[in-house]
């Protein structure tokens, strides 16, 4: 579909992204924790205060370039290619100056090594930043194109995955709709400052009107006491900052008699009275002063500790508490709808940044915390030079806890899978992963409303990136356009508000806070106004000098004004409808680059919408709708609110939805070069396409994403036929010729490592040939050794194949009993062979062989094999419109269907594929493809923005072919024409990374377990194919006993087991005395031989050892 | 069955066989396709490789250039091949070409020496002993002699007198019938007005109809220039025949194993 707009505003899209990359929320949130996070760290532990008077005040922290230690005790800077190679760690050490202070003197000021932290790729602490005059990314070893975003451990690449989570500070009100629920309402906000969370959660009971709060420990307080306890004492003032408007207060009063009662208080209650009250709470026993102390501390940095953690921050709290009621009341009384979780303005994004700080923090308290125990120490033993850096060591504290984290992907609040390792199937696939978007919500609940399409996530988060399944709804990812907010320091903002007017909420009167507009900046009440639009008006006009980041809403139904420029919320780029002519006035200079994206901004024609924002404006997708009343905002690129992966679906919109979203997964798993650097890494498992082209048909997300520079896949003559049935079912047929000649040909890697690890007192491992050694157990059979070179490693581009030995190695004995030496110092051993053998099934050429000394010493040797594989039958290709295929038959050339000008299809797909699942969008590809073909052009097959089938037919008419596609095609076979004309044309194709020979496998006979003698599993081992549950139902139904036997018995634990006829237990056969034996009569006995599995006999000894008895009852003539 | 040469220049071949049936015509299409045995590289000996692509990956466009062949002094057999050797030190960054190649017959040699390779960097090393010998299509499309092989019957158009396009009007091919509709029953006497009456025909034009003549096939290919076409044509006949009278002894051979 085309949305028929007579301009193209596509020189904008191509302004962003010449401002922003793709990558940013992962690169900026972590530069942005370099730059402030990790201070804002330190600052919140600011002073440690130690015995003897001592103390020790935390200073600037510091962040040095990455580095690696050699065992030599050398320090060299280290590049990103090195650290994935070596397999270590790209990490930067940390520096902080703390100060020691002694009564209040100052004894000196120490810098100390906090360790190190990994850095991020292409952030501002890395190397990559900033080479240095004249060397480009390619000397040292990157793909120019390498998005970066992500960290090297150990040399896996990690990725910290955005994760969503409810929004901080932010005030939100429910209907209860479980039925155990006592209460029918509730208001809750976590209130969050520098990483500390205190959520306050109230009650609202239909049944009296009362209101209670729980916070912390404190649970269910009558929530007028904290009104009290914050000062707020006469009742009156309560209920007028609650709302001056009689409806909405009277439902208070209730609360407030409540309050009376549970204080007990003579007349009326006093602060003390309330505070007396939370202290009781809180503490047992204590004396009143200390119960009024705790109370008091804790109102001040427990309870809402994102207004403040100073006394005189009460007063705003008391207003806050009193908003939040009104909000409460408002929905009770159905003023106003509840909130709505999924709403996008109730969420936030965590990001590299933030996700990298928690840990910090972490780490950092755990080292601060032992830092503290130490120094005491010292000073009680009396020594008072304390030297910091002795004290504890930080690469224990916070290097390793920093690592294992980044490592495992555990983060310290017990989440799981916060990093993983980077995608690299593809250059799509990597960036992807770098923009997926993870629910803090576990799957497998059947959460609904959660998985669903809000409607706020347009343009934010991709419609259709979700995988099928478990997860389905809770991974996402973000849209192309999608602007993440990093934070933006929100006292400009409040200071120019206190300049424009507002009533600062600190000198506010209860009665001004019950009628006028409160005003929340970063869900902090700032302030009040009884003009909330020309407020509104104001910061819109403000922020184009501040920054984009800044939104403002005024929602009537809450009387509340919002200002956000907090971190997380995702913004979309929208032209104000008023602007619109401007706009297309100046187009021209945008695409010359005269105007920047920030200047479009700066000059109010773009603006960037967070969800709050969005719900005060209208959004148009045409130019007429635009023109229209009603309508603020139009929306310039609607293709850009697909992902990186779904974008690259040309006519997307003409095909059913869950092609596409199938279509966008597979995207992410073509072959083509996931990077050109390539030949200089060493994944585990990596695939190269021979020869990629950029698709004929393709969308501008590609053009954005760079999907034409690093495409996996390639154009191929398709035809729609039915071929023989030898493409029956979703397989499709391929033209030998075309594979001969080096279509979807791949070579795959893999690269084996083997690392020599040093012992303590002992020789540790050695990289040999173990073959010709005498003293080495656990050799293999010596054809395997053949292909080791003298070294003891495989020489390069020789053939290896399953089982072949590709390093050769050997170790000291595992324990020390296996020494057989007879003196203590002669020791001989008898060394183990732990070569390391290539993998069954597998075949192919050596590529590489790295022989590496990693930075603690040890020899590691890395060998990567080549093999080439063309396609063959039972490899998977798939187009971009989710229609997947195994090949299921290779015709040589001549047998093909061929056109009357010898165009030979290089694939045949069925045309069953085609009317169950509707991927119009597919069949619009070739014929757009065919036409680009013939024209020599590539054809834009953007969603809403494409070229009109219409014109594609005419196009083709008009240069004298069938306008449909269809073509009258000869049978290769017999010469006579086919009786029906075939659609044929162009598509685009991948060959998709799960090929058969990966997944063969067959046994006959094999390996066994060690505990039930069944046959082991898996195809690495050899393992069977397990006859479960439903197939042997089947045989059952079927009567095939034998077969079944066959299966159950003979083929898998067969065991004869003897029972003893004197007593029915368990004997066995002594082939000493050539006699059975029971063990029960201590007797050799006569038995009944019985063909048993050996499952059984296991669970009958298992029994036995559980003291219980079994016997076996047989009856004779059996 | 008769034979009408339409075109035959160095490089393409255009042909009408008349009184003929797509079996026959089909089994000439295979034949040129599959049986006409031409050369190309079959085996790479890597002595040095330090290049960017590995063995296989250069071993493979070795085989896709196509290379001048010469029926007479070579043959299928075992020991009939030509060597081509690189032994190339880059001394810049640079293509290496199929001109660069050094065959040991001065004969038979790439079609087109710019044909690239492989890139070279400074200092990379490569060194190989291509091997080229004589096979046919049928094994790998590396030997296949013909691009674009082209086969359709014979269009027969029916046009209604006032839907004939001006241009058409005086042509000789033109027949008329016993209902007054315009036939062209010979487009190849006047591709202009076939070519006109087919574009009708894919526009949805109702009033241009066609039929098709099964007996009359026309076929025409573009060799890729190791053989000549008329060599191509000549060669895939003899393949043929050679089939038959394999088929002709051994159906004797079987008659005779019979009687005894």
């Amino acid at each position: 579909m085309n949305l028929g707009n007579s301009v193209d505003f596509y020189p904008i899209v191509l302004a962003y992204f010449r401002e922003n990359s793709l990558v940013d929320p992962q690169i900026k949130s972590f530069d942005k924790f370099l730059e402030e996070g990790l201070q804002e760290v330190i600052d919140s532990f600011k002073e440690i205060e130690l015995i003897e008077g001592y103390k020790l005040i935390l200073g600037k922290l510091s962040v040095d370039k990455p580095l690696v230690y050699e065992y030599d005790g050398s320090k060299l800077s280290i590049y990103p290619a090195e650290a994935r190679l070596r397999d270590t760690t790209y990490q930067a050490p940390i520096y902080l100056d703390i100060k020691v202070y002694s009564s209040g003197m100052e004894l000196k000021t120490e810098r100390v090594q906090l360790g190190h932290l990994p850095i991020m790729v292409r952030s501002k602490a890395c190397r990559l930043s900033d080479l240095g005059e004249g060397r480009s990314l390619e000397d040292v070893g990157e793909d120019p194109l390498d998005p970066g975003g992500y960290f090297i451990i150990n040399g896996s690449e990690r990725v910290l995955v955005i994760r969503d989570d409810i929004a901080p500070n932010k005030i939100i009100v429910e209907e209860a709709r479980a039925e155990n629920k006592p209460y029918s309402h509730s208001a809750q906000v976590v209130s969050e400052k520098a990483g500390f969370r205190s959520r306050l959660f109230m009650e609202y009971y239909l049944s009296e009107g009362a209101i209670k709060a729980s916070v912390g420990g404190l649970r269910k307080v009558p929530v007028a006491i904290f009104f009290k306890a914050l000062g707020l004492v006469r009742d009156s003032d309560i209920l007028n900052a609650i709302s001056m408007n009689p409806e909405i207060s009277n439902e208070f009063l209730y609360s407030i008699e409540e309050a009376q009662r549970t204080l007990k208080s003579e007349g009326p209650p006093s602060q003390e009275d309330a505070l007396d009250y939370i202290g009781r709470r809180l503490i047992q026993g204590a004396p009143k002063r200390d119960r009024i102390r705790v109370a008091k501390d804790y109102l001040k940095t427990r309870f809402l500790p994102h207004l403040g953690d100073k006394e005189s921050d009460f007063k705003v709290k008391a207003y806050y508490l009193a908003k939040m009621i009104e909000k409460l009341i408002r929905v009770v009384k159905g003023m106003c709808e509840p909130d709505d979780k999924d709403h996008f303005s109730n969420k936030r994004l965590r990001l590299a940044g933030n996700l990298m700080q928690e840990l910090f923090r972490d780490a950092f308290y755990q080292y601060i915390r032992r830092l503290k125990e130490k120094a005491d120490d010292k000073l009680a033993q009396g020594v008072y030079d304390l030297e910091i850096k002795k004290l504890v060591g930080t690469e224990m504290y916070i290097t390793k806890r920093i690592m294992r984290s980044l490592a495992t992907g555990a983060w310290p609040r017990g989440e799981l899978g916060i990093s993983q390792n980077l995608e690299r199937t593809n250059y799509i696939a990597t960036i992807h992963h770098l923009r997926r978007v993870n629910s803090s919500l576990p799957a497998g609940l059947p959460l609904h409303e959660v998985r669903q399409i809000h409607g706020t996530s347009v343009g934010r988060l991709c419609p259709l990136e979700t995988p099928e399944g478990t997860n389905v709804g809770l991974v996402r990812s973000l849209a192309l356009m999608a602007n993440v907010t990093y934070g933006v320091d929100a006292s400009i903002i409040v200071s120019s508000l206190l300049d424009w007017g507002m009533r600062p909420i600190e000198e506010a009167s209860p009665e001004e806070v019950g009628s006028l507009v409160p005003v929340y900046v970063n869900g902090r009440l700032v302030g009040l106004t009884d003009k909330p639009d020309g407020l509104v008006a104001f910061i819109k006009e403000r922020r184009r000098e501040i920054s984009h980041e800044i939104n403002v809403t005024y929602i009537p139904e809450e009387n509340t004004v919002y200002v956000n420029a907090d971190a997380g919320r995702i913004q979309r780029p929208l032209i104000p409808v008023d602007k619109l002519d401007e706009v297309i006035s100046i187009l021209d200079k945008i695409k010359n680059g005269e105007l920047s994206f920030s200047e479009l901004f700066r000059r109010g024609l773009i603006e960037l919408l967070d969800p709050d924002e969005e719900e005060s404006a209208l959004v148009a997708y045409t130019l007429e709708e635009a023109r229209r009343p009603g309508y603020t905002h139009f929306d310039f690129a609607p293709y850009a609110s697909l992902g990186v992966a779904a974008g690259q679906i040309p006519y997307a919109e003409h095909n059913a939805i869950p092609r596409d979203i199938i279509g966008g997964n597979m995207v992410r798993q073509g072959i083509g070069v996931y990077a050109t650097n390539w030949r200089l890494r060493t994944d585990s498992r990596s695939y190269i396409m021979f020869y990629q082209q950029k698709p004929i048909v393709y969308t501008r997300s590609a053009e954005i994403v760079g999907y034409h520079v690093r495409p996996s896949g390639q154009n191929l003559v398709v035809a729609l036929m039915p071929m023989d049935a030898y493409n029956m079912d979703d397989a499709v047929v391929l033209n030998k010729g075309a594979v001969d000649r080096g279509m979807a040909r791949i070579m795959t890697f893999r690269t084996y490592k083997a690392a020599a690890k040093r012992q303590a007192v002992i020789e540790g491992d050695r990289i040999e040939n173990p073959l010709p050694l005498k003293d080495v157990v656990g050799k293999r059979e010596d054809q395997y050794y053949q292909k080791l070179g003298e070294d003891g490693i495989v020489d390069l581009e020789t053939y290896v194949s399953g089982g072949d030995i590709l390093i050769g190695r050997t170790s000291p004995p595992r324990f020390a009993h296996k020494l057989t030496g007879t003196g203590w110092f002669s020791f001989t051993f008898e060394r183990r062979d732990t070569s390391v053998p290539m993998r069954a099934w597998e075949e192919g050429y050596v590529n590489d062989v790295y022989l590496i000394t990693t930075p603690s010493g040890e020899r590691l040797v890395k060998v990567r094999v080549r093999e080439v594989r063309p396609p063959v039958i039972g490899d998977k290709f798939a187009t971009r419109h989710g229609q997947k295929g195994v090949v299921g038959m290779v015709f040589n050339e001549e047998d093909m269907p061929f056109t009357a000008s010898g165009i030979v299809p290089d694939i045949i797909l069925d045309p069953h594929a085609i009317p169950s699942r509707m991927t119009i969008g597919q069949l619009i590809e070739i014929l757009a493809g065919k036409l680009g073909c013939i024209k020599g052009e590539f054809i834009d097959g953007t969603p809403f923005m494409n070229e009109m089938v219409e014109d594609l037919m005419e196009a083709l008419r008009r240069l004298g072919f069938e306008y449909g596609g269809l073509e009258i095609m000869y049978d290769g076979r017999t010469g006579e024409m086919i009786k029906a004309p075939i659609f044929i044309g162009v598509g685009f194709y991948q060959r998709l990374k799960h090929l058969v020979k990966d997944k063969v496998h067959a046994r006959s006979r094999g390996q066994m377990q060690l505990l039930t003698k069944q046959p082991v599993e898996g195809r690495a081992r050899g393992g069977g194919l397990r006859l479960g549950e439903m197939e042997g139902e089947v045989l059952i139904s079927h009567g095939a006993a034998a077969m079944l036997k066959d299966r159950y018995v003979e083929n898998s634990d067969k065991e004869i087991a003897y029972i003893c006829k004197r007593c029915n237990s368990l004997a066995y056969f002594n082939v000493h005395t050539n006699q059975f034996y029971c063990p029960r009569c201590r007797d050799n006995v006569e038995v009944y031989p019985i063909v048993t599995s050996h499952a059984s006999t296991l669970m009958m000894k298992e029994l036995m050892s559980g003291l219980i008895d079994v016997r076996v009852e047989i009856e004779e003539d059996l | 069955m008769k034979i009408r040469i339409l075109r035959l220049t160095e490089g393409k071949a255009e042909f009408l066989l008349e009184e003929t049936t797509p079996a026959m015509a089909n089994a000439l299409r295979r034949a040129i396709l599959s049986e006409v045995p031409v050369m190309a590289v079959h085996e790479v000996i890597f002595f040095t490789n330090t290049t960017d692509y590995p063995d296989e990956y250069i071993a493979h466009r070795l085989a896709m250039i196509p290379i001048r062949t010469d029926l007479k002094n070579y043959s299928m057999d075992e020991g009939s091949v030509v060597t081509l050797r690189l032994d190339k030190e880059a001394q810049e960054e640079g293509v290496v070409y199929s001109g660069d190649l050094e065959s040991s017959d001065p004969l038979i040699i790439p079609l087109n020496s710019r044909i690239p390779i492989v890139t070279m960097k400074r200092g990379q090393k490569l060194k190989f002993e291509a091997i080229v010998k004589l096979g046919k299509g049928k094994w790998h499309a590396k030997w296949q002699p013909v691009s674009g092989l082209r086969y359709s019957y014979t269009p027969i158009y029916e046009v209604l007198p006032e839907a004939l396009p001006e241009s058409c009007k005086d042509c000789e091919s033109l027949e008329k019938n016993k209902n007054g509709i315009l036939i062209i029953r010979d487009p190849y006497s006047c591709p202009k007005c076939a070519a006109e009456l087919e574009r009708m025909l894919n526009s949805g034009d109702s009033r241009v109809q066609i039929k098709w003549d099964a007996t009359r096939i026309f076929m025409g290919f573009e060799s890729n220039g190791q053989i000549p076409p008329f060599r191509i044509i000549l060669t895939a006949a003899d393949e043929l025949i050679k089939k038959f009278d394999e088929f002709e002894n051994k159906l004797k051979e079987a008659l005779s194993l019979n009687k005894g």
